[in-house]
């Protein structure tokens, strides 16, 4: 508004300059019949003309009375306003003559931190990340394996009818269970519903987990929800429910709870890809930034909302790019780098909790299960794009098959170590041996060398 | 001008209450204290200020609640109590509901604003599907009692279809949240009192057209009203009437009329729709024979036929007449048509009259 009223003062002076127009008191029109002069005598006068959007007197009016509350700080001299500030609702805004918009996207997609290389060694050139000691990374190691291990027992047991449903997190174990591992159990965890790594990291038995698939009598949540739909308050875990995004706002209150306690605690809401496209994210994340309350928005970005891909799911470059709209601080994290989750969580906790304020991170890692039980992802998706995620990150399917693909000891192995030195019956063993093996080599397996 | 003094006073003394023991209120809202003639946005103002400095874990917030609310019903807590506790939100219906049910789930009293009860739909999955299932779906882990939702609703003279509206008939239909509609200034302060310390989340319609217009005598100190209680205000012989919030008036109106050609008329002030106290409404039907519900919302649909199927099914047999509604038109809440629309005292009035001679 007050750039409206600049600009219309700014073209008093031309007009005045092109023809004497007099600027009257009262509501009348110009000779001709063009212009239409504000009813209000005595303030700075906005010339609306006819062609202007905000056409009728009334409007032009309103638009007077706007520009008196927010009085410019000094007079326009010329037309041209590259010196000039604008001193706004929110604070001064620089403006400038040249029309440029800001691009849809970077030209380059934010990078994604990483700490690990894909053959599981420290990527060189000294990569920043927080160490861990042995015990936590036992441990983290552990409970992946657990959680994997769960999960595949779990989704068969669903198969085979004795849970009416399951959802796994294969592919996304580290992102859960190292986010875990660099919280405190005072940290109150607000899930989507992929989460259950972060239940086992807090203590959360196998048994409970069970208990709520079946919804049996010890079923903390009293058998009334499908499985994975779990929660924990002793864990500062707060219940699954099915609504996507609904947790994000109240993810907010929660640490706003937290803030007016001063506790050195924050809250970590989860959600997925799909989940960004909710209402509720945006709903969430600005409240959480008006608010300037402690939460980690961790965003499971896995590729796939069921079945709809994240190319259908938005324009931007993924979610990381989201939080500066809300004034957001945002990383984006190889989700299947055990260290890298690590690292970003403690940092994304530290300024959290230190300077109070909301921060987003999004996690890379593909969702190599289906969506659920009920969901059959080779519909939607080649059987080779699976395989290729499951085996590229997953160190043991890799260990296995880099192992298979590689070749076996060469032949002369076969007769070394027997003494420290080969005998000569050996000798003349090994090279009888060669002599029929050039013989007839289809009789011999052909991954062993000859040399 | 002159109206308003005559509304005002109508509802000041045209309410005839029976006493009642009630179960929970310190203080049924007469008596002891001073009493001070305010309207009703005041009466809510006093609630606040006193919800919030009795429990210093009570937030208030909303969108432009901090200057004091487009209905001046938040006036002066911000500076009373300050920015921490109360605050303006973004404008954002589900931010508010959902941050407030956050703010509740971590032992908080969350007192959320919805500006008007038109656009509570945003809020609507929040409200549904999270604070009325937050308790039950969690075995009773977690719970966010602490919410109180309030907003203007109804009618209000010329609000149309976004100024206007009565959805309280969507949220009645919620297992988990209850849903409270006060009558009076009296009334809502000591209701809204009751549902702010309620341990459940709970809906709260202001009638707004009785924000200005409804000046009562309110006692100046703490006291609650009891939840799901609907109070007889009018005692009579010939037919039920059943009705909340600015609708009372308009019955009472029709009672008054109805009197002077004999009919006597029982009039029962339902305030909490959900739990509903169907005990009360049915004691009045086994004694008159006959019943007759009144809302702005739309007819169809809405909560008098929960209360029509309720009691046909409890006194079937006692009743002389069919169920009468009279209601709101099955239309979006017109502008020029609104008298038209809306269920008058004279709509009223002859449905009393064949409601008594068939």
């Amino acid at each position: 508004m007050a750039s409206w009223g600049r600009r219309s003062s700014g073209m008093v002076h031309h007009i005045k300059a092109l023809s004497k127009v007099e600027l009257r008191g009262k509501a009348g029109e110009m000779k001709g019949g063009w212009w239409r002069y504000p009813l209000q005598p005595g303030v700075a006068s906005a010339l609306v003309p006819r062609s202007w959007p905000c056409v009728n007197t009334m409007a032009s009016l309103f638009l007077v009375q706007r520009f008196k509350s927010s009085l410019p700080q000094k007079q326009v001299e010329d037309d041209d306003d590259d010196d000039q500030d604008l001193d706004f609702p929110g604070g001064k805004v620089a403006c400038t003559s040249e029309m440029k918009f800001i691009s849809g996207s970077y030209d380059k997609r934010i990078p994604c931190y990483r700490v690990l290389g894909d053959d599981g060694e420290l990527i060189k050139d000294g990569s920043d990340f927080e160490k861990v000691n042995k015990e936590l990374a036992v441990k983290m190691y552990r409970d992946m394996v657990c959680l994997q291990i769960m999960d595949t027992f779990l989704y068969e047991a669903q198969r085979q009818g004795r849970i009416s449903f399951y959802m796994t997190s294969f592919g996304e174990e580290a992102a859960t269970i190292s986010s875990a591992a660099a919280l405190t159990k005072d940290d109150i965890i607000l899930p989507q519903y992929r989460e259950q790594g972060v239940l086992l990291w807090r203590g959360f038995t196998l048994q409970e987990i069970v208990n709520q698939c079946f919804g049996n009598k010890d079923d903390g949540g009293k058998g009334r929800q499908m499985p994975v739909h779990y929660g924990s308050s002793k864990h500062n875990f707060v219940t699954v429910s099915s609504p996507i995004a609904t947790q994000l706002p109240q993810a907010a209150g929660m640490a706003y709870s937290l803030k007016m306690d001063k506790k050195d605690a924050c809250v970590v809401a989860f959600i997925g890809d799909g989940g960004t496209s909710e209402g509720d994210f945006h709903a969430g994340l600005n409240f959480a930034a008006v608010m300037e309350a402690p939460v980690i928005f961790v965003c499971r970005n896995n590729g796939w909302a069921i079945s709809t891909p994240t190319s259908d799911q938005f324009r931007s470059d993924g979610v990381v790019v989201k939080g500066q709209a809300y004034g957001i601080p945002s990383i984006r994290v190889d989700g299947t780098d055990a260290l890298a989750v690590y690292s970003a969580i403690r940092a994304a906790r530290n300024m959290a909790i230190n300077e109070q304020r909301p921060v987003l991170v999004e996690s890379l890692a593909y969702r190599v299960g289906h969506h659920s039980t009920s969901d059959d992802s080779t519909k939607y998706r080649s059987l080779s794009e699976i395989e290729h995620w499951k085996t590229g990150r997953d160190p043991l399917l890799k260990a296995i098959q880099v192992a298979e693909g590689t070749e076996k000891p060469p032949l002369t192995e076969l007769f070394t170590d027997v003494y420290d030195l080969p005998p000569s019956n050996l000798v003349e063993q090994e090279k009888l041996l060669r002599q029929t093996v050039n013989k007839y080599p289809h009789d011999f397996p052909s991954d062993v060398s000859l040399h | 001008m002159g109206l308003r003094n005559i509304i005002g006073r109508r509802l000041g003394l045209g309410l005839v209450r029976r006493r009642k023991p009630f179960s929970t209120a310190t203080c049924d809202g007469d008596g002891n204290g001073n009493a001070k003639s305010i309207n009703l946005y005041s009466a809510i103002n006093q609630a606040l200020h006193i919800a919030l400095e009795t429990d210093n874990r009570a937030f208030v917030f909303g969108e432009d609640v901090s200057f004091g609310g487009v209905f001046r019903c938040t006036t002066g807590l911000a500076d009373r109590f300050g920015k921490a506790r109360v605050f303006n939100t973004p404008l954002c219906e589900q931010g508010i509901v959902g941050f407030g049910i956050g703010l509740a789930a971590m032992g908080n009293r969350a007192i959320a604003e919805i500006q008007f009860a038109d656009y509570i739909y945003p809020a609507f999955d929040q409200i549904v599907n999270e604070a009325a299932k937050f308790r039950y779906r969690s075995g009773n882990q977690f719970n966010c009692g602490g919410l109180t939702i309030r907003a203007p609703y109804g009618a209000v003279g010329h609000g149309g279809h976004y100024h206007s509206q009565s959805p309280e008939a969507f949220f009645c239909h919620v297992p988990g949240i209850k849903v409270v509609i006060p009558r009076s200034p009296r009334q809502a302060k000591g209701l809204l009192l009751s549902c702010i310390r309620d341990p459940n989340p709970v809906v709260f319609f202001e009638p707004k057209w009785l924000y200005r217009l409804a000046v009562e005598e309110v006692p100046e100190h703490d006291y609650m009203l009891p939840l799901s209680e609907a109070e007889v205000i009018r005692q009579g012989s010939d037919i039920t009437l059943v009705g909340w919030g600015a609708q009372l008036s308009v019955m009472e109106q029709a009672c008054n009329e109805a009197e002077k050609d004999g009919i006597s008329c029982e009039l029962i002030d339902l305030k909490t729709l959900l739990p509903w106290d169907k005990e009360t409404v049915e004691a009045s039907v086994r004694k008159t024979g006959r019943v007759l519900i009144s809302h702005e919302a739309p007819v169809t649909g809405g909560f008098g036929a929960e209360i029509s199927a309720s009691i046909v099914e409890r006194c079937f047999l006692r009743l002389e007449a069919p169920v009468a509604r009279v209601c709101g038109l099955d239309t979006p809440f017109p502008l020029v048509f609104e008298p038209f629309y809306m269920p008058t005292k004279n709509k009223i009035l002859d449905a009393i009259k064949a409601t008594v001679n068939y």
